[in-house]
């Protein structure tokens, strides 16, 4: 059995001023997999991400990364091995310019010089972002920001990456470029999407949600052929599966 | 409010600069104590907020001219006015690099004029207690607006007289100054208080993260509005007070006069006389009052200047008792581990 | 042009001037903000009435945005557009203080000197503050930051109110536009949406203000920690410095006009005894 990389036991979660938003979640991803969590709007894919980043603290149940279970002792130990990417790369990138947002975390990680440039450099040249170094943030596209907030990750060095939305609000070729650039990537993958073509481009395994259960999970091609099991939890079929 | 390089002395600038700075470093060091952990980003951004605010002006009715929200308490209370302090210093200094809007030299001024009367003296001494009733709070923001706004304008006019770079009476300085700021003071705290209030009402978390009120101390509360009396009875005494003070001798004056014909002593050896053209030098109310009075019409001018001085030694005494508090409270304090800066290496 | 896009053009102006390559940009960025600091201070350590001694401190921004090759025009323009403010305080001084002074065998309204006076040294003090945002760019101040052990709380909050100052106005230019579209009017807001429109912008800037929390976190951010390396002073820089002080000091010292002018008629006084002599 392949080590696994994230296990989520048990996981509920509620929000302090609203309703039960996880409820007993329970899944585990392996070393290298790439995983899509699907669902409609509000169904808790984006809470679920930020658990297991350690931003939230569970109500109940575990989280485990690497089979270390995650609390609030060694949360900034274990978050050095994940990368997550939001859904505003907006709130991502947040330095004057590209190159100094690349090098913050490798930077706050206390590296040295050298190897701090050598690995912002790389990150930039795996996204294709080199050329931006010297750019503001806000002056970038969409699809540019998307990219510069994957290369800040990756030069964390960050071994699991989370990632919500990666394909929202892009132009094809974008799209394109990014689907590439994930599927190029070593590292286990968990994605939070509404693109259900993506996922069964780019994922071997998806979670279905629904209402803050798992509704479905299993093989992408299997669950995302599944017409009414989709439509019970408020999604459809991917395009490139309707008639 | 913002002053211009060009009307400060290097000296004002200067020392100004000093106060700002230490002020500075004892909130940067509060804030990384402070058991609330107010999120650095969540300043950054409300800072960043309060700056675009400060772009729309609103027209004030009946002076044909504008202002905007300063900001000050507003920060202060989302904040509270250490990180308020900060983040405002960090607002001043992009409008002072980026905008002009001030200059480096008198960065320390702005800073002072604009963000430590109302995060250390308009929030805590002011909105704090009157704001403890919830219906007193659109009051308490207003009134603090207001005195923040005063206190600042008061201090441009100080600092731009001691540096000797206009020769605009005082009394003519005071009266452009004052009143203008007065009508901003009142606008900006009704926004201040709008704002506030829908903040209140839709996301109370928000105020919230804030220094909590304590309801339950009394001691802080006696404490605070004895504080503020003492302010503005100082503020009276040396302000108005001081117009009807005595110019007979003083008690030292009149036994020396008594004794030697003459109210002072003069000076025999060559020290004395070196430390007393020095102190003609430096003394800028030389005898309480301007060195320039000769030149104006003398009454008025002569009592603008008692005043002056009288506002003046009352204010530098309260700044050097809230000094020497934060340099004791500074000395003593015992250093609290930053929460999480040891979590890094410590795994399971 | 709106205010928010005037604003942010400011901004990007500003960025793009630090990007030209020039020796100036290369020195050390804390040694050009000493260079202007110490030239804004003695500058206004003149005496108020203080006009033909200020002739030689017009070199030090015209030859320095020259080495940088940073276009004068526009700076010119954004220095003037903020000088109004100075003159709000200047006006008053040829109507209120009408003692006679002199400055050679000009005389005047001691009032008329200060005014002038001040003027001049406001639009020195702004100019030499705008060509060294210029040179130096947001990276630049921040370089100089780390090297003046700025602590890291204050340094990561100037950089994120500078970040996201043209987020928010962005953000600010589409509720107003959204305003205007729907209302049918120019913005104008009533008492009823003081609150709720800034309001309203506040708490999503708050809940951005969490998100990006969560991000530098996640990215090992730490306020206690030093921020970075910091770039050694070379000796180029040093020379630049010790020049720039000496002349800047020099010329505080030294009226130049005055130094150049007894020297012409002194010159020219020989040469007209000569030509008496001779004539």
């Amino acid at each position: 059995m392949a080590e696994s990389c994230i296990r989520v036991d048990s996981l509920s979660f509620r929000y302090e001023n609203g309703g039960q938003v996880l409820s007993n979640i329970s899944f585990s991803l392996s070393r290298g997999s790439a995983v899509a969590l699907v669902g409609a709007n509000g169904c808790g894919k984006t809470t679920l991400l930020w658990l297991i980043a350690g931003l939230f603290e569970a109500e109940s149940g575990s989280i485990y990364i690497e089979e270390i279970l995650l609390n609030r002792r060694n949360t900034r130990t274990l978050q050095k091995k994940l990368g997550l990417a939001f859904q505003n790369p907006d709130d991502q990138l947040f330095m004057a310019t590209v190159q100094q947002d690349v090098e913050f975390g490798p930077r706050n990680f206390l590296l040295p010089e050298q190897e701090i440039q050598h690995r912002a450099r790389e990150a930039m040249h795996r996204t294709n972002c080199l050329h931006l170094a010297d750019r503001p943030p806000y002056r970038l596209s969409g699809g540019e920001k998307r990219m510069v907030s994957l290369a800040t990750i990756l030069a964390s060095d960050a071994e699991i990456l989370l990632l919500d939305e990666p394909t929202n609000a892009l132009d094809p070729r974008a799209r394109r470029t990014t689907i590439n650039l994930l599927r190029s990537l070593p590292h286990t993958k968990l994605i939070a999407t509404h693109d259900l073509d993506m996922v069964l481009d780019l994922c071997d395994e998806v979670i279905l949600l629904n209402h803050g259960t798992i509704a479905a999970k299993g093989p992408s091609r299997e669950i995302l052929s599944n017409g009414p099991l989709l439509e019970a939890a408020g999604l459809e079929l991917p395009l490139s599966l309707q008639g | 409010m913002h002053m211009a390089d060009a009307l400060i002395s290097p000296q004002v600038g200067a020392a100004l600069w000093i106060a700002t700075a230490a002020t500075g470093a004892y909130c940067i060091k509060k804030v990384q104590h402070d058991e609330c952990e107010t999120p650095t980003a969540l300043a950054g951004i409300l800072g960043a907020f309060v700056f675009a605010a400060q772009m729309i002006n609103f027209s004030i009715p009946g002076t044909g001219s504008s202002g905007h929200i300063g900001g000050g308490l507003l920060l202060s209370i989302l904040l509270g006015p250490h990180l308020g302090f900060l983040a405002m210093s960090a607002i001043l200094l992009i409008q002072a690099l980026f905008f002009a809007d001030g200059g480096l030299l008198s960065y320390g001024c702005n800073v002072f004029n604009l963000a430590f009367y109302t995060c250390f003296i308009a929030y805590p001494l002011i909105y704090k207690p009157l704001a403890k009733k919830e219906k007193r709070s659109k009051a308490a923001i207003v009134l603090a607006s207001v005195a923040g706004l005063q206190l600042g304008a008061f201090s441009v006019v100080l600092e731009t007289l001691l540096s000797g770079k206009t020769e605009l009476p005082f009394g003519t300085f005071i009266l452009l100054m004052q009143p203008i700021h007065l009508a901003i003071g009142l606008v900006e705290g009704l926004l201040t208080a709008v704002i506030v209030g829908y903040v209140q009402k839709t996301a109370p978390q928000l105020i919230r993260h804030t220094e909590r009120i304590p309801e339950n101390d009394k001691a802080a509360t006696v404490r605070q509005k004895i504080m503020a009396l003492f302010i503005l009875a100082a503020l009276i005494t040396g302000g108005l007070i001081s117009w009807f003070a005595s110019e007979n001798p003083d008690g030292l004056e009149w036994s020396i006069a008594k004794v030697t014909g003459s109210t002072e002593l003069s000076s025999a050896s060559s020290t004395h006389a070196l430390f007393s053209a020095i102190q003609e030098k430096i003394a800028i109310l030389p005898d309480y009052s301007f060195k320039a009075s000769e030149t104006s019409s003398g009454q008025s001018a002569s009592r603008f200047g008692t005043t002056f001085s009288g506002i003046t030694g009352a204010l530098l005494t309260f700044v050097l008792l809230l000094l020497t508090n934060l340099g004791i409270k500074t000395f003593s304090w015992r250093k609290k581990p930053v929460p999480g800066s040891t979590q890094r290496d410590n795994l399971d | 042009m709106t205010t928010s896009t005037k604003q942010g053009y400011r901004f990007r102006r500003f960025e793009e001037f630090a990007c030209i390559s020039s020796r100036i940009h290369q020195f050390h960025p804390a040694v050009i903000l000493l260079a202007a600091f110490s030239y804004i201070t003695l500058l206004t350590s003149f005496p108020a009435t203080a006009v033909i001694e200020l002739a030689p401190y017009f070199l030090f921004p015209i030859l320095l945005a020259q080495f940088a090759r940073i276009p004068l025009k526009p700076l010119f323009a954004s220095t003037l557009k903020v000088l109004p403010m100075i003159l709000l305080i200047g006006f008053l001084h040829p109507f209120l203080d009408k003692e006679l002074a002199y400055h050679g065998s000009m005389e005047l309204n001691r009032g008329w000197f200060i005014f002038i006076s001040l003027m001049l040294k406001g639009f020195l003090t702004i100019l030499m503050n705008f060509l060294m945002i210029s040179i130096l760019g947001i990276g630049g101040l921040q370089k100089a930051m780390k090297s003046m052990k700025i602590p890291p709380l204050f340094f990561m909050l100037f950089t994120l109110i500078y970040r996201y100052i043209m987020l928010l106005l962005e953000d600010l230019y589409r509720t107003l536009r959204a305003y205007e579209l729907r209302s049918g009017r120019k913005p104008r807001l009533t008492r009823n949406e003081w609150g709720s429109l800034p309001g309203g912008i506040l708490i999503r800037t708050y809940e951005q203000g969490l998100r990006v929390q969560h991000a530098m976190e996640l990215r090992g951010f730490n306020p206690a920690h030093p921020y970075g390396s910091v770039q050694k002073l070379s000796i180029p820089d040093i020379v630049f410095i010790m020049l720039w002080l000496s002349l800047v000091v020099l010329f505080r010292i030294y009226s130049l006009p005055e130094v150049l002018g007894s020297v012409l008629v002194a010159f020219c006084g020989e040469g007209a005894g000569l030509g008496v002599l001779h004539g």
